[in-house]
Formats: C-alpha cells, structure tokens, sequence
C-alpha cells in the first residue's frame, strides 16, 4: 500500500500561555508500496508525531494523509486509528500484561476491524508467533517476557491482521545493543517476506542506515533532507545531515578555483585542499568543508601531492578495536580522526593527515 | 463544546458533520448526561421546591415565604452554628489524633505497627449509628453504664443523684462523638503523605546541622501541611453533614444540628413541611459549595507543595526509645474508645432481656432470645434481601460510573473533561440528607415519579452512588493516571473501538482499583444510614433501618442486629485493608 502525505502541519500549544509551536510544518512524503522508509531525527523533530498522524493517534491541522487510496486524514476529517489499515509497534512494547502472549496477539482478531473464527484465530496466531519462533511462550503471561520476546510480541500483534501498512515507533530503543542488532536484521527480513510497507521512526542514524530503502531526516518540524541511505551518507544536504548521519569535521574556508582538472580549491586555517566543487557554488564564496574522521589517513610527512594534508598534535587518542579515535588539534580546532587501529599514535605526537579531495564535501557556509 | 477523545478530538471540533461528531462522542455524552442526571436534576428539584407551597406533588403555587419562614426560625440559627461549632472542634480532635497516630505508625520504631495500622480501620466497620448507639447506652445521662459506675464510684464519696455526671446527650457529646469517627478517614488521607515523603528532604535538613526535633517541626510538619490542611477541611465537611451521632443522641437532648433539623421537618413533625424542609436543604447545600470550594483551593495548593515523588523510598523510621510503649497505649486507648467500649454494650445489651447496665449480678440473666426474635423474623431475611441486592448494585453501579468518568477526566480534553471533573466533585459538598430529600422531590413529582422508582432500592442506588461516586473517581483517576497510554493506543491501532479498548485493556488492568473501589463501596453501603432512612419506605427497607426501629421499641433486638451487622462488616474492612495497600505498593 502507498502511503501519500500532502502538507502535514500541526501545531501543539506551548506550556506556559497560549502560544503554539509548530510541531510540523508542511511535511510531505511518498512511500512506495513495499518500502522500508525511516523518519529519522532528533528528539523533538516531529518524527513521531508524523507516525502518530499516519496511526490517527493525533489529528493534523492541515494536510492530508492517504493509504492507498483512501484519505485518512485531511482538514475536515479524520479516521479513527481502529478504522485504518495498520499495525503498530510501540517504543514501549505496550504489552498487555493482564494478558498471556497468545491472547496479546489474537487481540486484533478478535476486538478488531476484520474479526475471525476462534479456529482461524488460533491458526493465524500460531502461524505469525512461529514467524517469530515465539511458539514456545504462546500460553505465558505477558510480563513473564524479557525484553526481546516483549518486542516480538507487540511485532507479532502488528502483523497479525494482515494489515498493509506496519508502524514502527522507535521500537528497538529499550533494548541492549546486540539484541537490538539481532532484531534489526530480523525486523528487515520479516518486512520484506511479507511486502509489507514500513515506516519505521528512530533517532539513531546506524538503524536507519543499516534498515532503510529511504530515509527522511528531520529537524524542525520539517524534512530537511530525504534519500537513499548510501546517498544520504556521502551526499548530505546541509552541515545538520552531515553531522547527523554520522560524525563529520567541519572546516570554514573560502573557494579559491572552481575548476582545475576537476577539482576546484578551497582555503582553509590548515593550508588549500583541492576538493570537488559543486556548480552552484562559485569563486570567493564561503563554504565549509566537510570530512569525515574515517577518511583520514597517517601519513609520515607532508608529502604525496594528490591528497590534501593537514597538521596536528595528537591530545588524545581512544583505542576502539576496529580503530583508533583520535582528537587531534590543528589552527586552534579539535578534529576527531579514525585511523587504523595498526599504527601507533602517541598523546602529544605531532601527526600529519591525509585524505582524497573525494572525501571532501564542501556546504554553503551557514549565515547567522 | 469540545467533548472529546485524545484520539479524535480535533478533528472533530472542525467537523461539520454533526452525525459523525455524535457517533465519535456517544460515550462521553452519555457518561456526562448521567452523570447530569445523577447530580444536577434532583438538586434543581430541591431548588424548584424550595420556592414552592404545599407537599411537592401538589404544588399550591410559588412562594418565598418558605425562606421568609426559615430564616425568622429561631431554631434553624441555633442549629446552624451547633453544626458549624460541633464540625469545627471535632475537625481539630480529629486532624490532630490522626496525625498522630499517622505519624506514629509509619515513621517511628513502635512496636506493632502492623496491627496498629489495622486497629485504626476497625472502626470502619462500625456503622455510625451503631457507635452511636453504643455511646448512647454508655453516658445516657440516667441509665448510661458508665454514668451508673462512676455514680456508684461518686457515692463512696457521699455524692448522691441519679444522673450524670456525664450527659452525652449534648454538644459536647456530639463533638466527641464526631471526633473519634473522624480519625479513620483522615488517617487513611495523610497516612500516604507521610510514607512517601522525599526522605532526602529531611536529611538534607539533618545535614545542615539542624537537630531532630527541629528537622520535624521545621521541615517535616511544614512539607505535609497541605496534605494535612485539605484533611482537616474535608474531615470539616464531614463533621457539618454527620447525621447518625446527632440523631441517635443530639435528638434524644433536643440538640438539633442542620441533618437532624431537616429529617425532623420531614420525617417526624406533624404535618410535614417539605418547602421548608428544602429551603433548609438549599440553605445548607450552598453552604457546604461555599467550603468545597475552599477544600479545592486547598488541595490544589497540596498538589503544588507535593511531597509525593512516587519513588518507592522508605523514610527513616525515628526511634522514640522510651516512649515506644506509651505511644501503643495512646492506639489501645483509640481502639477502646472506637470499638470496644460500643460494641461491647451492644453486645451486653443483646444478650439481655431487656437494657440495664452491666454487673456481676446480671450475668445469671444471660439469654440469646434477642437473637432468635432476630433469626425468626421474617422481615429481617427481607430486609437482609433488600440490603445485599443493594449493595451488589450500588458498588456496581457506581464504580462502572466512576471508571467511564475518570477516564474521561484523566485522557480527555477540552470542556467535557472540565464539567466532569466539577459535577463529580459536587456530591462532596451534598450532605446524605440533602441527597436524600432531594432524590425525594424529584422522584415524587413529574415527570420523574412515572419513573415508579420512589419507594423501591433504586432510588437508594441513585442517592448512594451520588454520595459515593466523589471519592470512587477519585481512586479511579488515581489508577487510569499509573495506566500507560500506549497500552490503549495500542488496543485502537488494532482495530479495537474506543468502547472495546476500555472494557478489554482499561479496565482489567484496573482491576485492583476496581476491586478496592468497590469493597469501599460496598462496605459504606452496608453502613449506610442518613440515605436509606429518609427514603425508607415499606418495600425498601435495608438492615440499617430496621434496626432502627427496632431501637425505638426494643433495644436489645437492635443490639443484636447491631452484633450482627458489626460481625458482618468486619473481614470486608479486612479484605478492603488488604486491597488498598495492595493498590499503594503497586503505586
């Protein structure tokens, strides 16, 4: 099923007096049939609040939302959650511990829109907890779960109904980090086998990477910047993407050369970086120049013409296993380094870094 | 007006369909139109009669002499500041014995803290006109027992007389009697606050040098003062409406209060005069809305001083060395005064022949005839019949109320959720008596009286759940609030309507409340008196009441019922004491 949202706005009034605050302002997506597609963002940037549009869990004040082709919301309306093709998943499992797991998952066929025979109740649960190779705990108590089964569970109960369109709100965020890569994996799988279409909420960047077709990252209320995760990556928008996908060095500098074989060249504190220049930007302007601390590379000493070089002191260095996190001072910045956990770096080594002009991103300065 | 559900309200504040606006607010229309006609038709019934001449089925016309009439009676001022005095002093004994004792229970290192807990809620399940009674037969000012010992005591000294030196029969009496039956209720509204203070406050205090008993009386008293404050206004409140200690041994000593004034003007004088009857009523009612408003002000301010954090500490307990056993006397000394000393003259009496007070020499008199009379009177399995149907329908009744209300004043919005919150909280300030003559009006004249419920138990469950639903939704809204909102979100992405996701997710994880709620119900059900005595009538008579009667004309058969009923009531104040604490550590 498609999902469409046209200019979705709600505002929420604030605390104190009767001031509002635009919790959305004009947000507008497609989502393919069949997608995996992430809001993603900062606490307080809307995106759960847009998922709860999509559920009828609020109401817009503006805007419209299809499923398929049937309008959900718009300005005059809206239909009750119950009355959508949905299921949903909550950060907070919303188990219902009065409940065994059977009876937690059977709920929508039995309360809900479409109910069905006690047999093909029965059939349908068991079939979507063996999904889940949840079997086993169909007859325990609800709170008797760990974590990871609560999860399941609250996934289980939202694919049970068949319904086409699967809600996901943070829902990995309560669990500890190798289980909750464990259940990405599965999540993504389980999507996929069922074509279902997820929309999937989470402020962690790595989820969204490693579980998403597309992402929409927003701040503001608004979506500032939406693509593949491969796209978002290397191409962010503006130094908030940058820096919210991922860790990233900011260096303010000035274009000196748009075109020379390619590459133009840009001024900075730590010497002249040749880099790619996009076309919109031009001769004399201020930009900043964005690159990644994995991009960095050891070098002995200033040489190797290709690549752009940059001179520091070592103040401190975090042995990760896989590499070495480095902070490093260069012209009065901390720069944050990842180089490879096989050379030696010393506290108060002077350091020189090399990276490609590919790795540079160069950004609009911010004006303010 | 937007009525409303979080989930759908603002759309439907736009929607110009009006159909679809009905269908999506049903449940809050109908919980709102009940609760209407719970609480505002019957007082609007009284407000009518008020203005009225003649019996309120046959109206003679409109009037304002019924006023003219009230506030020239001499009587009606006399009354209303005996009522104001009893309930003023009696608040003050019984805030600072309860705060005592709450103290004494949850911070110090008394030994038997457990049973003293128990030991203050025992009176619950003494009805209070059955403590009345007791007290009645123990300081009646000629035949009291404890008049009759201490005259024989006085005699030693050559002090002769038959009366006193005791008269309970006075105001005096009253405010001791109020007094003692207020303790548990405000127990039971500080104890809480004692508990769960943020212990850090007090060490922070301890730790800027300040010694113990200024940490208490700067610090600690300070911090519950709210909490100690709107207890003292309500147990106020409760003191200004008490009835049963005033008819059973204000009446006898022509000590009226405003209850008693009303149910005489009604029930016993001859002829009855009903526009007065409701002037008093009306009089008293704007009264008691004049002092909720000051109980709301008051704990508003509680809620803003909240001590509570709702983290599951355990204050320090202070250790009292010495004192630890004089402070259990002050408990033994409750407990007989509350429960002992009156049930143990009922249980004298009714083993009797006929009253006198106890001895030695009456002990070969011994008989459980009064029991028998009890057990063969066929009224008495009608009544027992009318008292057990009631209160499975009461508590029922008024906890499913109490539930659909709160949910909508804890998750709703908008105006709804406000005029919710305001009707259920008025009944507060409606004394029992008033319900009661105002249920009477109103189901007596049309178009109610087509209703033909006047005269049956259901117009007792209309008084009763009107009485009683204040402190239900109270609980309730304490409990739907612990209720995490995604665990009902959850319910209606499902598929579930708004009506399925209450009764199969709402409410079962309700249940503990909901069982409390309802044994409190029914055990004050069972109690009840001031109601079921005014509308009592010859098919809707419950045990209370005839008991009652029974008192009139032969007093060891009512002391027996009294045994009885007492015996009855105990295990569910036992099992309600189980619950709520059940319910606190769970919270």
């Amino acid at each position: 099923m498609e999902i469409t949202v046209t200019n979705l706005t709600k505002n929420f009034s604030s605390m104190d007096g009767d001031g509002k605050f635009a919790a959305l302002s004009d947000v507008s997506f497609k989502i393919e049939q069949g997608q995996f597609y992430t809001l993603l963002g900062p606490s307080g940037c809307g995106k759960s609040t847009t998922l709860r549009c999509i559920a009828g869990l609020e109401d817009p004040d503006d805007g419209e939302i299809r499923l398929g082709d049937q309008v959900v919301a718009a300005r005059s309306m809206s239909m009750p959650p119950n009355e959508r093709p949905i299921g949903m998943v909550f950060q907070s499992y919303a188990i219902w511990p009065h409940m065994t797991v059977f009876n937690n998952v059977a709920f929508p066929l039995k309360h809900g829109r479409q109910r069905v025979s006690k047999a093909e109740r029965t059939r349908r649960v068991m079939d979507v907890l063996s999904l889940m190779q949840m079997e086993h705990l169909a007859h325990r108590p609800a709170p008797y779960l760990s974590g990871g089964q609560q999860q399941r569970v609250a996934l289980a109960r939202a694919l049970v109904s068949s319904s086409e369109v699967l809600l996901l709100d943070e829902p990995l965020s309560n669990l500890d980090a190798k289980l909750r890569e464990d259940l990405r994996a599965e999540i993504k799988d389980l999507t996929r086998k069922l074509g279902v279409t997820a929309i999937y909420v989470t402020h962690d960047q790595l989820e969204a990477l490693a579980m998403s077709d597309r992402i929409a990252v927003m701040h503001g209320g608004r979506i500032v910047q939406e693509a593949s995760p491969r796209e978002l990556y290397l191409n962010p928008k503006t130094s908030f993407v940058a820096q919210f996908i991922g860790q990233i060095n900011f260096f303010d500098g000035q274009i000196v050369e748009t075109q020379h074989s390619n590459l133009g060249a840009v001024e900075t504190a730590h010497g002249v970086w040749r880099c790619s220049v996009p076309s919109a930007l031009s001769k004399g302007q201020k930009v900043q120049v964005a690159v990644r601390p994995e991009a960095f590379r050891v070098s002995p000493s200033e040489e190797g013409t290709v690549n752009n070089t940059l001179e520091g002191k070592v103040e401190k260095s975090v042995f990760l296993g896989e590499a070495i996190e480095c902070f490093i001072r260069s012209a009065g910045k901390m720069i944050t380094a990842k180089v490879s956990a096989t050379k030696d770096v010393i506290d108060g080594q002077s350091i020189f870094l090399r990276f490609s002009p590919e790795a540079c991103l160069l950004l609009p300065a911010e004006t303010n | 007006m937007t009525l409303t559900f979080p989930a759908r309200s603002a759309s439907l504040t736009k929607s110009r369909h009006w159909f679809e606006w009905l269908r999506g607010n049903a449940l809050a229309l109908v919980v709102i139109s009940v609760v209407i006609f719970l609480v505002f038709v019957p007082m609007t019934r009284l407000l009518i009669s008020s203005f009225q001449l003649g019996h309120p089925a046959f109206p003679d016309g409109w009037t304002t002499s019924n006023y003219a009439d009230a506030l020239s009676a001499e009587n009606f001022y006399s009354a209303l500041g005996r009522t104001f005095w009893i309930a003023a002093v009696g608040a003050v004994f019984s805030l600072s014995l309860a705060v005592v004792l709450a103290f004494l229970v949850e911070r110090t290192d008394m030994p038997f803290r457990n049973l003293a807990w128990t030991v203050v809620l025992i009176p619950m399940a003494i009805p209070g006109i059955l403590f009345a009674m007791g007290w009645n037969l123990l300081l009646a000012p000629k035949s009291g027992a404890v008049n009759v010992f201490l005259r024989d005591i006085l005699a030693v000294f050559g002090s002769t007389g038959d009366v006193g030196p005791v008269n309970i029969y006075s105001v005096g009496g009253l405010i001791f009697l109020d007094s003692i039956r207020g303790v548990t209720t405000i127990f039971l509204m500080v104890v809480g606050s004692f508990r769960m203070m943020d212990p850090t406050l007090e060490e922070a205090a301890r730790t800027s040098k300040a010694g113990r008993l200024v940490t208490f009386f700067k610090v600690t008293l300070p911090a519950l003062t709210p909490a100690i404050l709107a207890a003292g206004i309500y147990s106020f409140i409760q003191g200004m409406e008490s009835f049963e200690a005033a008819l059973a041994v204000g009446m006898p000593g022509g000590v009226f209060v405003l209850s008693t004034l009303i149910y005489f003007t009604t029930r016993v004088q001859a002829p009855v005069d009903y526009g007065l009857a409701a002037v008093f009523g009306v009089v008293f009612m704007l009264l008691m809305i004049l002092l909720l408003i000051v109980y709301r002000r008051a704990i508003r301010h509680a809620e803003r001083f909240s001590t509570v954090t709702g983290k599951g500490f355990r204050p320090r307990t202070i250790s009292i060395g010495k004192w630890r056993y004089p402070a259990l006397c002050i408990f033994l000394l409750y407990f007989l005064v509350a429960v002992a000393l009156p049930f143990g003259i009922l249980l004298w009496v009714s083993v009797m022949p006929s009253y006198r007070p106890p001895s030695l020499e009456a002990l070969h008199l011994i008989t459980f005839k009064s029991y028998l009379t009890v057990f063969n009177d066929p009224r008495v399995y009608r009544v027992l019949w009318n008292t057990v149907v009631l209160m499975l329908i009461t508590a029922t009744a008024t906890m499913l109320i109490a539930f659909f209300v709160s949910w909508m004043i804890v998750r709703g919005r908008g105006a709804g959720k406000a005029l919710l919150d305001l009707l259920v909280f008025i009944p507060l300030a409606i004394p029992g008596i008033v319900i009661a003559i105002a249920l009477m009006m109103a189901y007596l004249t049309p178009p109610l009286n087509y209703l033909g419920i006047y005269g049956t138990i259901w117009i007792l469950v209309l008084g009763l759940a009107v009485s009683y639903l204040p402190f239900c939704t109270r609980l309730m809204n304490a409990s739907i609030v612990q209720i995490s909102k995604d665990l009902e979100q959850a319910a209606q992405v499902s598929g579930a309507t708004l009506f399925r996701t209450l009764i199969f997710v709402t409410l079962p994880l309700l249940f503990p409340a909901f069982a409390a709620g309802w044994i409190w119900v029914a055990v004050h059900t069972l109690r009840a008196f001031a109601i079921p005595l005014m509308l009592a009538s010859r098919n809707n008579q419950v045990f209370a009441v005839l008991l009652w009667e029974y008192w009139e004309n032969s007093m060891p058969i009512a002391c027996a019922m009294g045994v009885l009923l007492i015996v009855a009531l105990i295990p569910l104040t036992l099992v309600l004491r189980r619950l709520i604490t059940q319910l606190s550590r769970q919270q």
